[in-house]
């Protein structure tokens, strides 16, 4: 087995996928970390399963390379897939076989899979593996294909779209077993439209826009950055041309008594104008991976790589 | 227990997939054989008084006979019924060990596996080459114990070299709609192609030798690979049979180097 120690589970220099006049993933750099679990949003045809399609040597790109755990998937491929595990977004199990045969054949042909964690895996999804494919529900045969995503205990852990189908209950539980994979200093790149989704486990989050990545941050570090709203009320109406000049404010509004200021950064200068006033109440959302997403994929924010 | 056995490999499952094609196959050309030879058996004399009022065009379809009841039941079951059984066996199989699991977007999954793409063709391909061998040899084996059982004299047909040069045409085609759809992706142009040309060389090869100034030209479909040695009168003819083998191993060798150079689909 080549190993080469230290090298990042995924790093792509210039990637780029073009079909014919289509550019479905334009010179994207990207580097994941050992450990960590990186979040990939964007969009359906932004060009997530293009990257996953990319790195897992499925097709072939137009310029650019890319490297799954220092091995260049352009000419490690088998030894590439021998120490990841995938969930396509779109994909088929054998419907003919049940669940559990589905696994068994899967895991031969991996090999070195410890059936009882298999066992153990399909009871934390309430999933019943004797039943055939073509009799489970969709969420029942994503969860066979979580299972064998996950069976392997590899490396790197590609997963895209996984929680299409799940119940909430079962969200939660992916999530868990996602973050046991980071405790156990493995690494998963997820790939998802689902922002909701991915804060609540991702350490860092790639945005990727049109094919290009717009943006590569941690979470905290977004969140920060984001344009968040607060809803100030006060005993008279109050003018938002007082609030406007504020560093940091992006706009606001007056709604009868209750001014409506969007910001980003600190909010004591504006709670320092708004005492000016009488305060009756106020109102403030925290900032989620939405509002970073919208900013972004609607051209606000920074568009560099 | 067996069942888990055959989810051991990608062979062993193609194995168990299409197992139950091989079965209905063999099946299905053990009844053609026992409906031909009974029938031959029993009226086979009056089958060569009325097929010898036949146009020449409307005879050749039945290929060569000896002029014996004998010969007309082994050329209706090896140069009619078994070619047209085989041929969609084989290309069926064929077109679906190249773009099988890639149609059915099972792929994706398997080839996660630490598997290289030619190593799945391969594997599927050696399954359905050893079904269409099967099918062959279990319809010989029918043929030659069903003629005992009913008395029929076989000794002037070369039943075995037929059955070996009738392989060679039929792998030749499950290997272009092999090659076919894995180069485009596509398993309805793989066997649209070769069902085509099959159906195309098939008419070509017994209707174009009535016109003496063409017969040359049937001399150049994949057909008369298989029907230009007359195999049940003049045994196998190793040119023709070499000539189908290659060519057949040259569109297998396309299907591979195709496969392992484009996108994957889905």
């Amino acid at each position: 087995m080549t190993t080469i120690e230290g090298a990042p589970p995924i790093k792509t220099e210039g990637l780029t996928k073009h079909y014919k006049d289509v550019k479905a993933l334009v010179d994207l750099d990207l580097e994941v970390q050992r450990g960590e679990v990186f979040g990939f949003l964007g969009p359906n045809g932004a060009g997530k399963t293009t990257t996953i399609r990319s790195l897992l040597h499925f097709i072939f790109p137009t310029a650019g390379k890319a490297t799954v755990l220092g091995l260049d998937v352009a000419t490690h491929a088998v030894e590439v897939r021998s120490r990841i595990a995938y969930m396509p977004s779109e994909y088929s199990l054998y419907p003919k076989l049940t669940g559990a045969e589905n696994i068994t054949y899967l895991a031969n042909l991996r090999k070195g899979v410890d059936q009882g964690y298999v066992a153990s895996l399909a009871e934390r999804l309430e999933v019943d593996l004797t039943r055939k494919v073509s009799d489970l529900s969709t969420g029942n045969k994503q969860k066979v294909g979580l299972i064998q995503a996950f069976m392997n205990k590899a490396e790197l852990v590609i997963l895209d779209e996984p929680s299409t189908g799940l119940d909430p209950l079962m969200q939660q539980e992916l999530q868990a077993m996602i973050r046991e994979v980071r405790a156990d200093g493995r690494t998963v790149f997820l790939s998802s439209h689902s922002l909701a989704e991915v804060e609540r486990v991702a350490d860092r989050v790639g945005i990727l826009r049109n094919g290009r990545l717009v943006v590569v941050e941690r979470v905290d570090a977004l969140k920060r950055k984001a344009i968040r709203r607060i809803d100030l009320e006060f005993g008279a109406p109050v003018e938002a041309a007082d609030f406007e000049a504020i560093e940091g404010v992006h706009s606001a509004e007056t709604r009868g008594h209750t001014v409506v200021v969007s910001f980003e950064g600190s909010v004591n200068e504006l709670l320092r104008r708004a005492l000016d006033h009488d305060v009756v109440n106020i109102n403030t959302r925290e900032a989620d991976l939405e509002q970073i997403f919208l900013t972004y994929y609607h051209g606000n924010g920074d568009d560099a790589a | 227990m067996l069942r888990n056995r055959l989810l051991g490999s990608v062979f062993a499952k193609t194995v168990r997939d299409w197992l139950l094609w091989t079965v209905i196959a063999v099946i299905a050309m053990w009844l053609i054989a026992a409906m031909y030879i009974a029938i031959m058996a029993s009226s086979g004399d009056a089958y060569m008084n009325m097929m010898a009022d036949f146009p020449e065009a409307i005879a050749n379809i039945y290929g060569s006979n000896n002029g014996t009841a004998e010969g007309l039941a082994m050329s209706g079951i090896y140069n009619l019924i078994g070619p047209l059984v085989l041929l969609t066996y084989a290309i069926g199989l064929g077109a679906s060990a190249a773009v099988g699991e890639e149609e059915a977007r099972s792929l994706p999954i398997l080839l996660s596996s630490p598997l290289r793409r030619r190593s799945i063709l391969l594997a599927k391909a050696a399954v359905a080459g050893i079904g269409v061998l099967t099918i062959v040899v279990l319809t010989w084996v029918g043929v030659v114990g069903t003629a005992a059982l009913v008395g029929m004299d076989l000794s002037d047909q070369d039943v075995l070299g037929a059955s070996v040069q009738l392989l060679g045409m039929v792998l030749l085609f499950g290997a272009l709609a092999l090659g076919v759809s894995a180069w485009r992706g596509s398993s309805a142009l793989g066997v649209g192609v070769a069902a085509a040309l099959a159906v195309l060389s098939y008419f070509v090869t017994t209707l174009l030798p009535v016109i003496k100034e063409l017969a040359d030209v049937a001399k150049l479909t994949p057909w008369y690979l298989f029907s230009g040695a007359d195999a049940l009168s003049n045994g196998i003819d190793v040119v023709l049979l070499a000539i189908a083998i290659v060519l057949a191993a040259g569109l297998f060798g396309l299907g591979l180097y195709t496969l392992e150079r484009r996108d994957l689909k889905g």
